[in-house]
């Protein structure tokens, strides 16, 4: 008697919980929704063009893009070629819109900012100060700085000469350290 | 009259009444042991009355586990009854069949919460890899299960007082459980042979790693997956913790009056009487 008691009270819960989901066993054992289908879909579409907005170098050396044309057209030819030839440093902002549902942080993103108009590498970046958090659908402006290179530097001067900086930069090779829920991706994420 | 109350308090099962009690108030007193994967990507915690499970901060519902935990805790709460009303009238003739039937209860709840993630931890970091020959296994289970029998076998011959019958009982339960083991882990390495020979390492695509490391029951560690991403490698890092929880000692304390109630109760009438 008592181990029919026993035996009831595995089977009558299961029964109970087929009968109450019309006996679909998907229903009854997941529920009505699967979270990890529903969080993960936007994910099959993402764009990452759409990701990245105006990525343009805010200062050279410390310097403003003014203070920088008035101190290149000061220059003489001598004195440009020995400033092109010099190491530079590079800062830029580079504006991000999450489209992801669910929060997401950057613990380290470097790459190589390429000017698109004449596909010339301007610099080598990495994420400037700690790992950014994003909150779902989030837009944050990222601190990029980098080392400008020699095929850089005179694109740049070039380009400020003219009057401003390039304006079609992209980055490639980009390598990232992505935190999603503790769980860290780290690798190479193409370009963009 | 304050005779007959003196001989009534002292024929009580105190062992039984404490166990009794905390066998009812077990399932409202939290969860048994958790599980996360990062930091809320996977965050599970688990008695044997319920369970909560979030993914990607969105919380999971069973309907199947939510009615199993249901039956199981309506089923603890009259086992705790039972052991309650057996240890307040140990002299009644059901008193000795409403003890057998809780007073175990806990124990194995307890057993089996241990033994489910200390055998998953050990199928996932040392049979999936592959490499596990069957021996070890057989050999395991048959031992466990001559020293059952035959430790039954002894009981049945030498043993006459009825706490080392029943102290004999669970232990040959526990040998069949531990033999019980043994054939689920045989069972797996054999399907681990026979569909994995090179280990779960071959399911990973060309040019990709796979390190997997769980903890056994209790602590942390971090299961790696490397693959082949546009010319690169991206690598993918899980860290796994575990624990027990404040639920699990007061289990421990419940089953360990539960058995030393069990033990102390006298038997049934039946029994006297051959005495």
């Amino acid at each position: 008697m008592l181990s029919l008691l026993s035996l009831a009270l595995v089977l009558v819960p299961i029964v109970a919980a087929f009968a109450a989901h019309g006996w679909d066993p998907k229903a009854t054992l997941l529920g009505e929704s699967n979270p990890l289908e529903t969080r993960f879909e936007n994910i099959q579409n993402l764009n990452t063009q759409k990701m990245f907005e105006n990525t343009t170098p805010d200062r050279i050396d410390d310097m403003s893009s003014t203070d920088l044309i008035t101190h290149l057209q000061s220059l003489s030819l001598d004195e440009l070629n020995t400033y092109k030839q010099s190491p530079h440093s590079l800062s830029a902002t580079v504006k991000i819109n999450s489209p992801l549902d669910f929060p997401i942080k950057i613990k380290n993103i470097s790459g190589s900012l390429k000017c698109n108009d004449n596909s010339v590498v301007l610099a080598s970046a990495r994420l400037a100060g700690n790992e950014v958090s994003f909150s779902a659908h989030e837009t944050k402006n990222l601190s990029i700085t980098g080392t400008i290179t020699q095929e850089g530097i005179t694109d740049l001067v070039t380009h400020l000469l003219g009057g401003g900086f390039p304006t079609n930069i992209g980055i490639e090779n980009i390598r990232a350290s992505l935190d999603i829920y503790g769980i860290v991706i780290e690798g190479a994420f193409g370009s963009v | 009259m304050k005779t007959n109350l003196r001989k009534l308090v002292k024929k009580i099962n105190w062992f039984g009444v404490i166990a009794g009690i905390l066998m009812i108030v077990l399932p409202f007193a939290g969860m048994w042991w958790r599980f996360t994967v990062g930091t809320g990507a996977i965050e599970l915690t688990t008695s044997p009355f319920g369970i909560t499970t979030s993914a990607f901060g969105q919380t999971m519902e069973s309907t199947l586990a939510r009615y199993i935990f249901l039956g199981a805790t309506i089923g603890i709460i009259i086992a705790g009854l039972f052991v309650l009303f057996a240890s307040l009238l140990p002299e009644q003739w059901w008193s000795a069949r409403l003890m057998d039937f809780g007073a175990t209860k806990v124990f194995w709840m307890a057993i089996s919460l241990v033994m489910s993630p200390l055998i998953g931890a050990f199928i996932v970091n040392n049979i999936l890899p592959g490499g596990q020959t069957l021996t070890m296994y057989i050999l395991g289970a048959a031992i466990s299960i001559i020293i059952a029998v035959l430790s039954k076998y002894l009981a049945s011959k030498f043993l006459k007082k009825l706490w080392s019958k029943r102290l004999m009982k669970l232990v040959t339960n526990v040998l069949w459980m531990i033999a019980g083991v043994f054939i689920v882990l045989a069972v797996c390495v054999f399907i681990v042979g026979k569909f994995l020979p090179s280990g779960i390492s071959s399911l990973v695509p060309a040019g990709g790693t796979l390190s997997v490391n769980v903890p056994y029951v209790s602590g942390s560690a971090a299961t790696t997956f490397s693959m082949s991403m546009g010319g690169g490698q991206a690598t993918l890092t899980l860290p796994i913790s575990m624990g027990l929880m404040s639920g699990f000692a007061l289990a421990i304390v419940t089953a360990v009056f539960s058995i030393l109630a069990w033990i102390y109760h006298p038997g049934p009438p039946e029994e006297k009487k051959k005495k």
